[in-house]
């Protein structure tokens, strides 16, 4: 067997293993190998110019801006505008919720406790993800509010659809909730 | 299942293409510009890379505007990530 | 961010060598594999190393924008020479009928304004990756 037609049965594995992974962190490595390996078959096959591209870009460039998104994404920050213990550390019921949450989807959560001067255009100012509040109609019921965009909403509502007390309100990214 | 039936005809019929274009392949061959550029190549610019021949002299014009398309691109993702109004 | 210190030492000593790796490929592209853009890119990976071993390094984003923009005229310029020598536009400057080993000024020449535009232009679109929500 020569050693062109090994490497390409190689490549085909890597890129249904890329298709059928999960985890998004080895996905990056596994693409940068299959970068690799098709720039060695462009060697083989004479075309040492787009070997020298390919093994620049395509294992070195993409895989880096690749893995610094997944880093950037990888924080869940929520604001806290309540004053009783729902989202208090180990004893709050929401707290247990938004725990569970993150820890199903490998984020990092973080609840910062409210102040009144960074409320204003806290979407765009500081990256927030989430932000708890008291309904000002019904007095049971917390809004949790976030950004309409976001896909991590979705699945928080999907989460949540049986939980009575909790309501999922989804804000455009340009408007401002005051 | 609908979708997945209709995603499979889709499937065999662009392989069917591929195939009919892949037996066409050999009735296509045009060597007259390999020819020329391997004959004249090295004497008109002087590069021994005929890539580099390529794309600096007969095609340069292509050339220049594939670097306009790169600076095109940067000042694209600085306007977007400048835009944020963060300080 | 926690570095390993084995990472930052072998990227210190890898740095100079991928320089001089990517302006030999840059600089010899008229007559071995390689070019301005192979070239740029590779020096933009060497540039990225540097991140690793400071990763609280800030870079002037407008500067290397403006640095950028006049390579591309310098380039535009360059290829439009031809047109006083040659009376063609987009061509080599060097008249037709000298020597071969002339001809081969236009090339290195060109090759390196691209590869200094490509490395410049990666290495905005990578800093402002890296800063953005810093």
């Amino acid at each position: 067997m020569r050693i062109e037609t090994l490497l390409q049965i190689i490549m085909i594995i890597i890129a249904l293993t890329i298709i059928l992974d999960k985890d998004n962190l080895r996905l990056v490595i596994f693409s940068s190998a299959f970068s690799l390996i098709a720039a060695s078959l462009y060697y083989m096959n004479k075309s040492p110019d787009v070997a020298l591209a390919e093994a620049a870009i395509g294992s070195a460039i993409i895989p880096l801006i690749f893995i610094i998104a997944i880093e950037k994404q990888k924080q869940f920050i929520v604001v806290n505008h309540l004053n009783d213990e729902f989202l208090d550390r180990d004893t709050g019921k929401g707290y247990k919720v938004l725990e569970e949450f993150a820890k199903h989807y490998g984020l990092k959560l973080s609840v910062y406790k409210n102040d009144d001067g960074q409320i204003q255009g806290a979407f765009r100012e500081r990256n927030i993800d989430l932000i708890v509040e008291k309904s000002p109609q019904d007095n049971r019921k917390y809004l949790f509010i976030g950004k309409k965009a976001s896909i991590l909403m979705n699945k928080l509502e999907q989460m949540t659809k049986d939980i009575e007390d909790i309501k999922i309100i989804k804000v455009e990214e340009s408007e401002r909730y005051d | 299942m609908i979708k997945r039936m209709f995603a499979i005809i889709i499937l065999v019929v662009i392989m069917f293409a591929f195939w009919l274009a892949y037996l066409e392949i050999g009735e296509l061959k045009n060597e007259y510009a390999k020819n020329y550029y391997l004959d004249k190549g090295f004497e008109e610019t002087g590069s021994k890379n005929l890539v580099t021949a390529i794309y600096l002299d007969y095609r340069l014009f292509d050339s220049i505007f594939e670097a306009g398309i790169l600076l095109l691109a940067v000042t694209g993702i600085m306007f977007m990530s400048k835009n944020d109004e963060r300080r | 961010m926690r570095i390993s210190l084995i990472l930052v030492c072998i990227s210190r000593l890898l740095y100079p060598f991928i320089l001089l790796f990517g302006f030999y490929i840059i600089l010899n592209g008229d007559k071995s594999p390689g070019g301005g853009f192979q070239g740029g890119v590779i020096l933009a990976t060497a540039f990225f190393i540097t991140y690793f071993i400071d990763p609280k390094k800030i870079i002037n984003l407008k500067l290397l924008v403006k640095i950028e923009k006049y390579l591309f005229a310098l380039i535009l310029i360059v290829a439009c020479i031809s047109y006083f020598t040659n009376g063609e536009f987009f061509t080599n400057f060097i008249p037709v009928d000298s020597p071969i080993e002339n001809k081969r000024i236009f090339l290195i020449l060109l090759n390196f304004f691209i590869g200094l535009k490509v490395t410049t232009g990666l290495i905005a679109v990578f800093s402002a990756f890296i800063e953005e929500g810093r």
